[in-house]
């Protein structure tokens, strides 16, 4: 009763937040510099074409009214058409989005579960031989994942694997990948999702390892072993579980920068996803894509959110009592 | 721990070592087929209202003109087999070919002409380029308002003829035709809005198009019954790829056959000297210069804007920003364009004759001199690499600060359209191969690429002269534009030319027969590729 008591005010609270992130997206475009229609128009483009463009797009109406189109029928899942068309498939915003949306989610997703899964390995592994040469191995892995950036990665990736060893595919299958299964595709997603999973995994590292350091120290987990329960399962079956309630947590806030690295990564693999398409959106000034895009983002955000906060109590009844 | 350590350090040596060698991924290719990449999507699938260079360059190989820039950049007959312009040089006559055959099987006519540029002049195609190519034509403005359907100065006269009125005699004007804007469309297939699918991409060049995936790639295929012969090429494959490190890496592994290096990523040749026989630097007809706003106060007099120009090192900057690729330019107008004068000096490199000028108009202390900024493509390297050295320069040579403002594409775009860069960076690539289009076309008083308030009646008059002038009278035209050259960058400095555009191109050895213009590859009628010898 409780927990559908807090999912429902977190939705509610989810509305004005979405209505305040659609507004200011829909405004940024309007204060951006650089109008869409003198962008269309081109470096060619006289005042009276520029005038023409911004008339067949609408963009000489008031912005209230256009957010107010733009705000409900995005509520229908309708963000209009890119003003970069490019043919059937690639002109309505909603298409595009569905087409790519699906690739960039399931590799954040790979990546997340990645991520979890090592970080929360390494992170036990350096609790557990604190001090020696398993943690500061972990240490200086998620070290170096946090500080090295994902642009740097990539190229890295590509020259090592794709180049040099030649073990791996360096960019997508083009068009082949549509006829490809998720396991024909693995090789392909292999070095975007490691690359994307990385950061996520060494902040995962450190806190699992901090919450492992902090959970062996407990007169408890003393008492077990003095009591004879084996190693393994006192590390298993009672420490595990004080390390996942700050690695959920972590996995909330690394969504939103999977879903913004995914921009960098898919750019350098050529991976027809979101945000490869958003990179092209934003250097082409295609705002119906860029308002849709961020909308989209916003929602996945909350929606992972909402998710953790569910599973919190879960892991941890004292969160579900002091709620 | 160890153990498992070392175990799992076997376990990954071992993948590595059957996996290698599985994704070298064509070191070979297909022979007839041309892979190479483009850095984003096609922006336009019309002809009549595309205008990047890299989107210019795929619909080349779909449409054509009637004329066309072959290997000596000689202005010569495409579809129109011949031309004769009338003694007032208002009128031209073109004889198209026969039996040439659009995609869509049928012959190409005098119809296709005229419908290909009415629709090319009709405002439901919202043309961003029609009104600076197309304006000269009899009819235009009022096909352009809506006021006709059509435009009159353009008649049918029989099947393979037509005939064209412009205003007012220009010698240059058959070279607009060579302009996107001008290709020839199906008129039975197109209809009167934009072109957004590959489906109506109907014209009569070699290559049809056969796929287009967004952020993938496009795939043009032979066109068998191109009135030239069919071409050698069985398809040509454009991957898009928007990271140029992508590109790059996308060469070396042998899944390009050709790619088109960042300027300034000449060293990366150096590090990889296998591919140093495969490297070509290419002209282009561009030229990037630092223009001036007269409506600033502070460069309102001439000598400020030569101080600026003398204190300049443009010798260093090609040096050690593009080490030494691009080549430096004094004045406007490229090498290879027509009327280029080589024997040109410019302003020379003189930092004691640039501060003697800055302090003559006013400025003998040059901290007085307000802090200038300085606008530039930000998305542009090499943009940036002349910006910083533009802003050392100035502050040792002449004791002058500016500002350096990187501004994203579009908003320097409205900025320049508004006249409101007081001072910035910027390119000028040719439209057609005549002076006129880098002198009058960008700096004539009424022109309308002339945002920066500049005027000169001498100037203006010499445009006016040579731009009437016939063709075989080009070395009298010629003569007029250097000397409004000389005008608008020694008298005048509006401009501070820096270099002439070069670009560096990988291509493997096994690709033959590709032809070029100064404008860039033309459509691949003789290219091929064959790894299998």
């Amino acid at each position: 009763m409780l927990l559908a008591k807090r999912i429902g005010a977190r939705l509610l609270w989810a509305i004005p937040t979405l209505v305040f992130i659609s507004f200011i997206t829909f405004g940024i475009a309007e204060l951006a510099p650089g109008d869409a229609a003198t962008t269309l128009a081109g470096e060619h483009g006289d005042a009276a074409t520029v005038k023409r463009i911004r008339e067949d797009l609408g963009l000489n109406r008031p912005f209230l009214v256009r957010y107010w189109e733009f705000a409900t029928n995005a509520l229908r899942g309708d963000f209009g058409k890119s003003w970069y068309p490019l043919g059937d498939q690639d002109t309505y915003v909603r298409d595009i989005l569905r087409t790519r949306a699906w690739r960039s989610l399931q590799m954040a997703a790979l990546a997340i579960v990645l991520a979890a899964f090592f970080g929360v390995l390494l992170g036990m592994v350096a609790g557990i031989w604190h001090n020696r040469f398993p943690d500061r191995l972990a240490v200086a892995f998620s070290t170096l994942g946090i500080c090295v950036p994902n642009f740097v990665l990539a190229p890295l990736f590509i020259l090592i694997f794709a180049l040099k060893l030649e073990v791996l595919p360096m960019t997508w299958p083009s068009v082949t990948a549509a006829e490809m299964s998720f396991v024909e595709l693995i090789p392909y997603m292999l070095m975007p999702v490691v690359i994307l999973a990385t950061r996520p995994a060494a902040v995962i590292t450190r806190l699992a390892r901090a919450a492992m350091i902090d959970t062996l120290s407990q007169d408890f987990i003393r008492t077990a072993l003095a009591k004879g329960v084996p190693f393994t399962r006192m590390v298993f079956h009672h420490a595990l579980r004080n390390t996942l309630v700050p690695v959920a947590t972590a996995i909330g806030t690394s969504f939103g920068y999977l879903l913004t690295g995914s921009f960098i990564v898919e750019t350098a693999f050529r991976v027809p996803g979101l945000g490869q398409k958003t990179i092209d959106a934003i250097y082409k000034g295609d705002y119906p894509i860029i308002q849709a895009v961020v909308l989209l983002f916003a929602v996945t955000f909350i929606l992972v959110n909402l998710v953790v906060d569910v599973v919190l109590p879960m892991l941890d009844p004292r969160i579900r009592e002091s709620a | 721990m160890r153990f498992c350590f070392a175990i799992l350090v076997v376990c990954a040596l071992t993948v590595v070592g059957c996996s290698k060698g599985k994704y070298s991924a064509g070191k070979a290719g297909e022979d007839h087929v041309l892979v190479y990449p483009m850095p984003n999507n096609p922006t336009k699938l019309d002809p009549a209202t595309v205008e990047d260079g890299d989107t210019l360059e795929v619909l080349t190989q779909v449409y054509e003109g009637l004329v066309e820039y072959n290997e000596h950049n000689e202005l010569v007959g495409n579809l129109a087999e011949s031309w004769e312009v009338s003694d007032d040089g208002l009128t031209y006559t073109f004889h198209l070919k026969k039996s040439v055959k659009l995609h869509s099987g049928r012959e190409m006519t005098a119809e296709d002409v005229k419908f290909s540029w009415d629709r090319a002049a009709t405002p439901s195609i919202l043309s961003p380029t029609a009104e600076g190519y197309m304006a000269d034509i009899v009819g235009f403005d009022e096909c352009w308002s809506g006021q006709a359907k059509g435009l009159s100065g353009v008649e049918v006269v029989d099947p393979y003829t037509v005939r064209v009125r412009i205003k007012e005699p220009k010698a240059y004007w058959p070279m607009y035709l060579q302009y996107a804007c001008y290709f020839i469309v199906d008129k039975d297939v197109v209809g009167m809005q934009p072109i957004q699918s590959a489906e109506r991409m109907v014209g009569t060049g070699p290559f049809t198009v056969e796929q287009m995936v967004a952020d993938q790639q496009v795939v043009l295929r032979r066109f068998n019954d191109y009135h030239k012969g069919a071409p050698k090429l069985q398809k040509i494959i454009r991957l898009i790829a928007q990271d140029p490190n992508t590109r790059r890496s996308l060469y070396e592994n042998g899944q390009v056959h050709w790619v088109q290096l960042e300027r300034q990523d000449k060293q990366y040749v150096d590090q990889h000297p296998e591919f140093k026989n495969q490297m070509h630097i290419v002209d282009r007809p561009a030229i990037w210069y630092l223009g001036f706003s007269v409506k600033e106060r502070a460069f309102q007099d001439a000598r400020v804007r030569k101080a600026f120009a003398m204190a300049i090192n443009k010798d260093r900057i090609i040096k050690e920003g593009f080490d030494g690729i691009n080549q430096r330019a004094n004045g406007i107008v490229p090498p290879n364009i027509p009327g280029h004068n080589p024997d040109f000096r410019g302003l020379p490199f003189d930092p004691a004759a640039a501060r003697r000028l800055l302090a003559e108009a006013g400025y003998s202390d040059p901290k007085t001199f307000p802090v200038m900024p300085m606008y530039f493509r930000a998305d542009r390297a090499d943009a940036r690499i002349v910006a910083q050295h533009v802003q050392q320069d100035l502050m040792q040579n002449l004791g002058v600060s500016i500002e350096l403002q990187p501004m994203e594409w579009k908003a320097l775009l409205e900025k320049r359209n508004k006249g409101e860069l007081p001072f910035f960076h910027l390119r000028w690539h040719a439209d057609y191969l005549d002076p006129q289009n880098f002198l009058s076309f960008m700096l004539h008083s009424k022109a309308r690429e002339n945002t920066l308030g500049y005027s000169n009646p001498r100037f203006d008059q010499l445009c006016d002269t040579a731009d009437r002038m016939p063709l075989t009278q080009n070395e009298e035209r010629f003569r007029l534009y250097q000397e409004a050259e000389r005008i608008a960058v020694v008298e005048d400095a509006i401009w501070i030319p820096i270099y002439f555009q070069r670009d560096i191109e990988l291509i493997r050895p096994e690709i033959t027969g590709i032809r070029r213009s100064l404008m860039g590859p033309l459509p691949h009628i003789e290219t091929d590729v064959v790894f299998s010898k």
